[in-house]
């Protein structure tokens, strides 16, 4: 999960993008919107926050040329204007939602999470795939009702996988939403990570949550596409 | 640099002074004209009548001259410098007479006329007096086979008329300017009184701005009526704000040094309670939202507003909550007339409708509706009413706790315990009174919570 943030106050700034990496969420910053959109055009951002207030451009107007480029990431917006007025304007340049300043980080990241399931084409908060359910809201995985204790990387993979029920998505795909770096790319931390998240889901080896496809990369089979053929 | 400023009635009176020199000024040039070319039509009629009076009375004399009487018919030919010269020359142009009074004086040198033929010139003598001349030529038949011809020219010289002339214009400038001078005053008197009124308004706007006067008096002409009024509710309404600012500032420092001091003294023992710390943070983080967004109403506009249409309102707000709250399935129906229109600031709208608007998108199971209609009064006293409603089918509110949610007063505090909870109805109720309107909440048809905010027309 690939998170853009557009924040001109560099504390703030800071600030998010390391809760957010804590998160086990990959950050960009950018402290303008120039910079904001040429990331926004340059990687594959999955969700972006835009402060309304920038030096260079308004966020609304940066919101609307993104738009306009056909991206269509999840925009939340962050602002210090809590009228009405400013909230439409913002979310009718095309912003999914907003969060006032200032923002509770837990209230942050349940409307990030809510947003990247809903972009996916999730109405509820909780995914389920056969016996694993991901509590996006609480950002909890429970096994036939067992809770899972998972790191906030290995929270993300699932997440990502669970999003997205029966695609593939490739090695380099999973790492980049995971890195902002590219030096983590020939190391097999990924492979490391997958081992240990099915190891915690699937201590016996019953279930087989996570599949790897041969030189693509890994999916989560759709459970009741199984079921029908079966 | 500075600007000079002008006065209005300094400005009028130039402008009115420029006027009436040019409206003055062509009046003089065509009455100038007129008797200009009256007067030398008399002077030609004059001087034509001369010639026929001179040949009336001229005899054929020997060698082909003329003999006059002793007595002209025209007495001034015969008195020097009378200004009137009379000339006689025959047909090849040699002088065969002259007027005693054209003594010295070539008046037709130069000129000729033939028999038959007339000629009027203006013409400057040889010593320097401009002259107007009148030449008839003339074939004097004798007998049957002789014949004789004579050129006879008068001149009246013109240094008369010039006179006259320049005292007509002198004593036309004269009147003109007496009349110009007393159009001026004039007009400086009645401006003095018609702009009276203004000076007054200025007077008294310096007063109200040294703090001697409360507001502007009202007896002013129609013309400025409006003017005064708009004034006195600028003044009234900026008042109003200076006095609501002042509240919120006081409120503001009241109720966030409290938790301040929590804080405070919080850090300063060994191990903070981070439970407090952070209950303070959101109490001071709900005073900052609520008051800020308190004092971000506009209120009521001091002039008359223009409407603002209802219903986009609402769809555009509808929108954004549909977004908002994108994992509800919220049926939402906006029964707005399209005319309807309020006169409020469009921003205090937004947030009326907005804040009733996300309660009822919190709170429903699924369905809210939306209405708005004017409410007219049978007594006259009380003004007409515009009725916005927003019903949902949620739990609806216990009467004990509606009362709570809209009850401000001069509360500083919003009610709730979660941060921006309950914040949104009582800016309703802090905005629908800044417009002298109100909120109530009832119970919807469809069980839940109805809100009905009323604002004056």
């Amino acid at each position: 999960m690939r998170v853009l943030i557009v924040e001109d106050d560099e504390a703030l700034r800071e600030s998010l993008a390391s809760s957010l990496r804590e998160r086990g969420f990959a950050v960009d910053v950018a402290g303008n919107a120039a910079e904001g959109e040429y990331f926004a055009t340059e990687f594959a951002v999955t969700l972006a926050i835009i402060d309304l207030g920038l030096p260079d451009r308004s966020g609304t107007e940066l919101i609307t040329t993104l738009r306009r480029d056909g991206r269509d990431f999840p925009i939340l917006i962050l602002t210090a204007r809590a009228r009405w007025q400013d909230k439409v304007e913002g979310l009718n340049a095309g912003a999914d939602d907003y969060v006032v300043k200032p923002f509770n980080l837990d209230e942050l990241i349940a409307r990030i999470n809510a947003l990247l399931r809903r972009s996916a084409g999730y109405a509820q908060a909780t995914l389920h795939c056969g016996a694993v359910a991901l509590d996006t809201r609480a950002e909890e995985v429970k096994v036939d009702d067992r809770t899972v204790n998972l790191t906030a990387y290995e929270y993300r993979i699932l997440e990502m996988l669970m999003l997205r029920v029966g695609q593939v998505i490739t090695k380099i795909e999973l790492t980049d939403q995971l890195y902002e770096q590219d030096f983590e790319r020939d190391s097999n931390v990924l492979e490391v990570l997958i081992a240990r998240l099915r190891k915690k889901l699937d201590p016996d080896k019953s279930l087989h949550i996570i599949e790897t496809v041969r030189g693509r990369g890994y999916r989560i089979p759709n459970r009741e596409e199984q079921t029908d053929l079966s | 640099m500075a600007v000079r400023r002008w006065s209005l009635s300094a400005n009028l009176l130039v402008m009115m002074t420029v006027v009436l020199i040019i409206a003055f000024a062509a009046t003089l040039f065509i009455l100038d004209a007129i008797f200009r070319v009256t007067s030398e039509a008399a002077i030609k009629d004059l001087l034509e009548v001369q010639v026929l009076a001179l040949i009336s009375v001229a005899e054929p004399g020997p060698r082909g001259g003329l003999i006059f009487p002793e007595q002209l018919p025209e007495s001034r030919l015969s008195s020097m410098e009378s200004g009137l010269f009379a000339e006689i020359l025959d047909g090849r142009g040699a002088r065969i007479w002259r007027s005693p009074s054209a003594t010295g004086v070539t008046l037709a040198q130069g000129l000729s006329v033939r028999p038959g033929e007339r000629l009027y010139q203006r013409r400057i003598l040889a010593d320097g007096r401009e002259v107007l001349v009148f030449g008839m030529g003339l074939r004097w038949e004798l007998t049957s086979r002789v014949s004789r011809v004579y050129q006879i020219f008068v001149g009246e010289d013109l240094a008369a008329y010039e006179r006259e002339l320049n005292r007509l214009r002198r004593q036309l400038m004269g009147w003109f300017g007496g009349v110009i001078l007393s159009l001026l005053v004039g007009i400086g008197l009645l401006l003095r009184w018609g702009l009276a009124p203004l000076r007054r308004m200025a007077d008294e706007i310096s007063a109200i701005e040294s703090g001697d006067r409360e507001t502007l008096s009202e007896n002013y002409p129609r013309e400025l009526d409006g003017v005064a009024r708009n004034m006195n509710a600028l003044v009234k309404s900026e008042r109003q704000r200076m006095t609501r600012f002042r509240t919120t500032m006081d409120d503001l420092a009241h109720s966030l040094k409290t938790p301040l001091a929590v804080l405070r003294a919080e850090i300063g023992k060994q191990a903070p309670d981070t439970k407090i710390l952070r209950d303070q943070m959101g109490r001071m983080q709900g005073v900052i939202d609520y008051q800020l967004r308190r004092a971000a109403a506009a209120g009521p506009r001091t002039f008359a507003a223009s409407p603002v249409s209802i219903a986009p309102i609402c769809t555009e707000l509808a929108g954004s909550l549909r977004k908002i709250y994108r994992d509800k399935d919220v049926q939402c129906d906006i029964r707005v007339p399209g005319s309807m229109r309020y006169p409020a600031e469009q921003g205090d709208l937004y947030e009326l409708v907005g804040n009733l608007l996300d309660n009822a998108w919190k709170w429903c199971d699924g369905r809210i509706t939306v209405d708005a209609s004017i409410r007219t009064s049978a007594k006259k006293s009380v003004p007409d009413e515009f009725v916005f409603t927003v019903s949902d089918d949620g739990p609806g509110v216990p009467d004990a706790d509606s009362k709570a949610m809209l009850d401000r007063g001069n509360r500083a505090e919003p009610r709730g315990d979660v941060p921006g909870q309950g914040i949104g109805l009582a800016i309703v109720a802090e905005i629908a009174d800044l417009y002298h309107g109100s909120v109530s909440i009832e119970r919807s048809e469809m069980g839940g919570a109805k809100l009905e905010l009323r604002l004056p027309l």
